[in-house]
């Protein structure tokens, strides 16, 4: 992989069964509105070696959230929580979760949140774009992500933290990373499991 | 059936050891990553994760 600039990277990976997936769905989700992928997810996509059930991402507004429903059902998704248009609106934009996968097929599949908390909106407005080799997508900076997998301070988010620090160390503004560290309480965890490696 | 005696703190301290092989086998692979061919890790990956 290579930092094009502190907002790009290019990534020619083989893609695997969900790195497709992913892409298939981005392909419509971008044609109605801004995204950003967090958490597990981002580090998959560099290597980590774990498959995942689920995809975060945080949306923008939709320009026309009936649109996006029948874009997505018309491509051959399905929308995992309901199959009324309004009763999805509804949830999404009373800040719950609406998951879309493969028809037929509940997992993997992706969770839609609207962007409703600070960070959501700063991994939105700070996301990197990766390049892949015929398409690319948005995800949240690492600093970020590395701070708040240890926010969540399961094992295996100790791990995605891990992965990610270990592969990005050099590249990642520290400034960035300690602030995060600091907001988000997790300094000890850090220099516990990150740092003094 | 029996009570089983369980050696709690035991089992403690191996899952504390498995947590502490797992990162260190992550940064083995992390070293991989950055020493080989994105197409060598990202095949090894997709045998992974196709897998599921």
């Amino acid at each position: 992989m290579e930092f094009l600039d502190k907002k790009t990277i290019r990534l020619d990976k083989v893609e695997n069964q969900l790195d497709k997936f992913v892409l298939d769905f981005l392909k419509i989700l971008e044609r109605h509105t801004k995204y950003v992928i967090v958490s597990g997810y981002v580090a998959i996509l560099f290597g980590r070696n774990r498959a995942s059930e689920d995809v975060d991402v945080f949306v923008d507004k939709f320009d026309d959230f009936s649109n996006f429903a029948s874009d997505v059902k018309a491509n051959g998704f399905w929308f995992l929580n309901t199959d009324d248009i309004n009763e999805l609106f509804s949830m999404i934009k009373g800040g719950l979760a609406i998951r879309v996968a493969k028809k037929d097929t509940v997992e993997p599949n992706f969770e839609i949140k609207l962007a409703k908390k600070s960070l959501d909106f700063y991994s939105m407005e700070n996301r990197i774009k990766v390049l892949l080799a015929n398409t690319e997508l948005f995800i949240a900076p690492i600093e970020l992500s590395i701070a708040f997998k240890l926010f969540l301070s399961s094992e295996k988010d100790i791990e995605d933290a891990r992965f990610l620090f270990g592969l990005f160390k050099d590249k990642l503004d520290m400034a960035n990373l300690n602030y995060f560290l600091d907001k988000l309480e997790v300094r000890k965890l850090f220099e516990r499991h990150l740092w003094k490696t | 059936m029996e009570d089983l005696k369980i050696d709690l703190k035991g089992l403690k301290e191996d899952k504390k050891k498995n947590f502490e092989e797992r990162l260190k086998f992550i940064d083995m692979w992390v070293e991989y990553i950055k020493t080989h061919p994105n197409s060598e890790w990202s095949k090894q990956q997709k045998v992974l994760v196709d897998k599921k």
